[in-house]
């Protein structure tokens, strides 16, 4: 059922591309629609800082209604069906089970709120109003499409610390924000699934920031900011990148592959294989090898 | 069998099988969907970070392909198409949508 609701409403996201502005072939029109109700990001418009803000509004609100669903999806109806291993998480955390309705709320709440926060960080940093809030929604659904073909290129310095302390955010399991709001601040620094993704994600950070600074020479903030905001974009399943990090090349590329595979914490709006089900692998592999 | 915990849990079995098929279905559907979008025409770099990158819905873009402008604009239709039908698998759980192609299920 989910397939036919995420297929039928990229068809009518995609109306707008197809028939007004960007003037896309009906293929590219969809194109990005899927990507943006797949909160992946990935575009075929050129020229977007040209496009009518109308259009790239549009493209935000895609991004962030996808991310939403998504968040829902996973909190809880994924649980409920038996595939994928998610049935774990059928009795952590969620001792409300069965009520669906105010769980959806709670997360809905969580959502706006953390939206309506990045919105304003990155007002503060300086973004226009129409940048903000495509920006914003784009950030926390980890959907990626911004409103500028350089991303976040025009923000760069301040908006590299920002947008990854956002990204991180709205890659973390929703659960733990609705114990923290109840007063239980111990659970989430206590999620091992947290833990695991904010160490591996600085691992790789590290790695590629170190071989950049010896290989091309650039100074070590710069360097350090590149690496952070780009490998928390690719890892969160967000997408926006900034400078030259994508020519960076060779090592890089590499270490990049992982996390983008991993990608972040089950039961947010971010996709890939998500480190709960990698850190279960492991575990059993070490199992059956001992 | 050895016992697998997780957070001081016990994972079921049924969960691990679940886990494990979802992991090889991911691979499989990795390097399954790279062959066709190498044969519209798309070098293997760029090609297989757009299935990468459009399966963990990450949208970011790495290749020669995308160097140009940072989209995927210089992609050929026929990519275009994998890349959106990726897209959809990576999101909805591959299981979702391997089901439906399955014969079995129309049997039923």
């Amino acid at each position: 059922m989910t397939v036919g609701i995420w297929a039928v409403l990229s068809l009518f996201g995609a109306l707008p591309f197809w028939l007004g502005e960007p003037n896309l072939r009906f293929s590219a029109a969809y194109f990005e629609a899927v990507s943006g109700a797949t909160t992946t990001g990935a575009t075929v418009i050129f020229g977007l800082d040209d496009l009518p803000a109308g259009m790239n509004l549009w493209r935000g609100m895609l991004n962030w209604l996808g991310g939403i669903g998504i968040a829902f999806i996973a909190m809880i109806f994924l649980p409920l069906m038996r595939v994928y291993g998610m049935q774990f998480f059928r009795t952590e955390g969620f001792d409300t089970f069965g009520k669906a309705l105010p769980r959806a709320r709670d997360i809905a709440r969580v959502y706006v709120l953390l939206t309506a926060l990045c919105i304003y960080a990155y007002g503060l940093i300086g973004m226009s109003a129409l940048d903000a809030v495509v920006n914003g929604a784009a950030t926390i659904a980890t959907g990626g499409f911004s409103p500028s073909d350089i991303s976040f290129q025009k923000y760069f310095g301040a908006g590299g610390y920002v947008g990854t302390v956002f990204m991180l955010l709205g890659s973390l399991p929703y659960v733990r924000y609705l114990q923290l709001v109840r007063g239980d601040a111990r659970l989430l620094w206590h999620d091992e699934q947290a833990c695991a993704y904010l160490r591996w994600l600085g691992g790789a950070v590290v790695l590629v920031a170190v071989w950049h600074h010896f290989h091309s020479g650039m100074p070590w903030e710069p360097a350090f900011r590149e690496a952070m905001f780009n490998l928390t974009s690719i890892m969160s399943s967000t997408g926006f990148f900034s400078d030259s990090f994508p020519a960076w090349g060779g090592f890089m590329l590499i270490v990049a592959f992982v996390p983008g595979m991993v990608g972040a914490c089950s039961g947010s709006s971010a996709a890939g294989l998500r480190v709960f089900r990698v850190q279960v692998a492991l575990v059993a592999l070490r199992a059956h090898l001992a | 069998m050895a016992v697998v915990l997780y957070e001081e849990r016990r994972v079921e079995n049924d969960v691990l099988n679940g886990l494990i098929m979802f992991f090889s279905g991911y691979i499989l559907i990795l390097g399954l969907l790279t062959v066709p979008m190498s044969l519209t025409g798309v070098d293997t770099v760029s090609a297989l970070f757009a299935v990468w990158t459009s399966l963990g819905n990450v949208g970011y873009g790495f290749g020669p392909l995308l160097a140009r402008t940072g989209t995927f604009i210089d992609f050929p239709q026929g990519a275009i198409a994998i890349i959106t039908l990726a897209m959809l698998l990576g999101r909805l759980g591959l299981l979702a949508i391997m089901v439906i192609l399955l014969p079995a299920f129309w049997r039923r």
